[in-house]
């Protein structure tokens, strides 16, 4: 529907013009990187090994300042309020800010690779289309419940500290099926051995796609 | 004026007074089944007892947040603020009993595998619905009264439980130790016997401390009416 | 179109305290609703149920009959509200604001209305400045052009004359002038006594959740007007 494009559109927009998502999810990726390497000086061996498990940490841990943002700007002027006035339904303001919200992740995430190149050697070239999928797909299903939570937690007094305690026990599934896909696929195995995981992926990502969308009204009434 | 959850609370249960009763013998015979009538495990010894309260509290949990589930939805459907008592009450107690197999679970497992933890897809699982399930009650109580918190804690234990089966899957497909973890303990008839009269206690009890929580929780709904009305 | 809504016996209560206890009354088409009262009195409440934002715990709002709650959301279409809040993003521009109004109210062809609204508020030449650079009564503007893009029947404004400059009180005045040339209605809360008499058909005072006092303009002089209202005011503390 033209509103959810239209809401969409709207925070590509205020992206665009502040970059204030990505330039933090993107430095807070590389501190993490960083900072990770400084702790384990990791040997070549550990390096492959802890790649899969690092990549899903910093994608997830810096994932949620984007998700924090998206409903915090909302929030100045009770912006909400717009779209809560229009005559649409509500799950379509969950689709439109979920989509912004997955491109400005994904796009962010597409940015940190390179350094785990740099870092750690990680052979993106070889299977870079395969990986891109996982991710795109485990990153689905964090965007998805982590939207829905995003807007309770913004209107909690804890605030923002509220979203990664509901979020990050509830995206164990994704966390533990991409890191064994990413694995699985770096180490060449063929898709039948993760196509279990792959499965749990996408079961995830349908549950929670559609859950939300009909809870939502709920996250935003007053 | 008497509001309506100072009615219900005012009422003094004789069933539920019979049912605490009930609950008082069935615990002590309960006991007595599992100290005595129940044989001490090859294997692993006296401390394997310990099973008939570790799965029992974890059955326990999963009710608790099962009810949680429905009680959500319900609450969403229907806005009656008691099924958000209720459901509240329930996530207590389920967190409680989580505890309790998240603590059970350790003194089980350290004298017969030498590790006080071990990430098993049960165990594990368990622990994952004790931290959704406090940041349910975190949410709630930095929340306060109100639609809002009633709505946010409707939607969180529809969410919470419904990714249960997914966590379980994915834990177990990863889990390095899941073979090492007994996974069905073949049981004897008279454990079978103390086994089984332990559940049901302890659905018992889960239904007795539900009942007593939700009292008291609207004991204080009737105190913040009153405060209302005196405003 | 012309319209007219019916609040029937509404009840809102938040955290258990009752804030509108019992609220009926008709607005009929081309009908101007002032209300005022004391602060804390349900007049914000009130329209925020009449915008459709907040559910009433009990009664109900109709439009042409039809209970707003029961109808599909495109009910809001013929709803204008305007708030102490402005409900705009501070970083995008005043183009950028009216059109994703525009498109979340479905309009198709957007371009000269937004330009006309924008020259009517006199921010035409500040359309592509971001709304942070505007001062508080240039955003107040902005947000009134919010409300009105779609061009409502029924116009629901929470003390507009609030945060509003000097230009700003003359633009209101000539698009609500504008809205009841059209026949359409418009329910306006108001602190201000005197403009709010000036503009209304009908005066309501709330008072503790109920509508204390009803007048019609014509019956009824702006002394009685304001000695009713300090009587309310009195009766509450």
């Amino acid at each position: 529907m033209k509103s959810i494009f239209a809401i969409l559109w709207k925070d590509l927009l205020l992206e665009l013009k502040t970059k204030e998502s990505f330039l933090s999810m993107l430095t807070f990726g590389l501190l993490i990187l960083v900072l990770f390497n400084f702790a384990f000086e990791p040997t070549p061996e550990m390096k492959r090994a802890i790649t899969p498990g690092l990549l899903w940490i910093t994608f997830l841990f810096s994932g949620i300042l984007g998700l924090n943002r998206s409903f915090s700007l909302e929030k100045e002027n009770m912006a909400i309020h717009g779209m809560l006035l229009a005559p649409i339904d509500r799950s379509l303001v969950f689709f439109g800010k979920f989509g912004a919200n997955l491109i400005i992740l994904f796009v962010t995430e597409l940015c940190t690779l390179p350094f785990f190149l740099l870092f750690l050697n990680m052979p993106l070239f070889e299977h870079f289309w395969l990986i891109l999928g996982i991710i795109l797909l485990g990153t689905i299903g964090f965007v998805s419940v982590g939207t829905l939570f995003s807007a309770m937690a913004t209107s909690t007094k804890m605030r923002e500290v509220m979203l990664p305690l509901l979020l990050f026990p509830i995206s164990t599934p994704i966390l533990l099926a991409g890191v064994a896909c990413v694995r699985d696929i770096l180490a060449g195995e063929a898709f039948a051995e993760y196509r279990h995981w792959f499965s749990l992926l996408v079961a995830f990502d349908v549950i929670f796609l559609v859950v939300p969308s009909l809870v939502f009204e709920y996250a935003i009434e007053e | 004026m008497k509001s309506k959850y100072e009615q219900v609370f005012s009422q003094d249960n004789i069933a539920t007074k019979l049912l605490g009763y009930a609950l008082l013998f069935a615990m002590f015979f309960s006991f007595l089944l599992i100290a005595w009538y129940a044989p001490t495990e090859r294997t692993m010894g006296f401390v394997q007892k310990i099973f008939y309260y570790h799965v029992p509290s974890a059955w326990n949990a999963f009710l608790a947040f099962g009810v949680v589930f429905v009680c959500s939805i319900l609450y969403l459907t229907s806005r009656d603020r008691k099924w958000d008592i209720l459901a509240a009450s329930s996530v207590e107690i389920g967190v409680i009993f989580s505890l309790i197999v998240l603590i059970t679970g350790p003194i089980w497992a350290k004298p017969v595998w030498g590790v006080w933890w071990s990430w098993e897809p049960r165990l594990t699982t368990t622990l994952i619905l004790f931290l959704i399930y406090v940041a349910y009650l975190l949410l709630r109580y930095f929340s306060g009264q109100g639609q809002r918190t009633a709505n946010f804690s409707a939607v969180l234990g529809i969410v919470g439980f419904l990714v249960v089966p997914l966590v379980y899957t994915s834990v177990n497909w990863w889990s390095p130790e899941a073979q090492v973890h007994p996974q069905r303990i073949g049981m004897g008839p008279n454990m079978q016997v103390a086994f089984f009269v332990s559940l049901f206690t302890f659905t018992l009890l889960y239904v007795y401390l539900l009942i007593r929580r939700v009292r008291v929780a609207y004991a204080d709904a009737a105190v913040e009416d009153l405060r209302q009305q005196n405003d | 179109m012309i319209v007219s809504l019916q609040a029937h016996h509404l009840e809102k209560s938040f955290q258990n305290r009752p804030v509108i206890r019992d609220i009926s009354f008709v607005l009929h088409p081309g009908e101007f609703l002032v209300i005022s009262g004391g602060n804390g009195a349900g007049k914000t409440t009130l329209l925020r149920l009449l915008a459709k934002l907040v559910k009433p715990d009990a009664g109900t709002i109709s439009i042409d009959g039809q209970d707003i709650w029961e109808e599909s959301d495109a009910v809001r279409y013929t709803l204008g509200f305007l708030s102490h809040q402005i409900y705009l993003y501070d970083d995008l521009n005043a183009v950028e604001n009216l059109r994703f109004t525009a498109r979340l109210f479905g309009m198709e062809e957007y371009h000269s209305r937004i330009t006309e609204v924008l020259q009517q508020l006199h921010l035409y030449h500040r359309q592509y400045d971001p709304v942070k650079t505007y001062s508080r009564g240039m955003q107040q503007r902005l947000a009134l052009g919010r409300a009105i893009l779609h061009d409502p029947d029924i116009l629901i404004l929470d003390e507009p004359f609030t945060g509003l400059d000097e230009a700003g009180v003359e633009i209101l005045d000539t698009l609500v002038r504008d809205h009841q040339r059209q026949n359409k209605s418009a329910i306006i809360v108001s602190h201000n006594l005197r403009a709010g008499y000036d503009l209304a058909d009908t005066l309501y005072i709330l008072g503790k959740g109920t509508i204390a006092f009803r007048g019609e303009k014509t019956q009824v002089s702006f002394e009685e007007y304001h000695s009713a209202y300090r009587g309310i005011l009195e009766s509450e503390t």
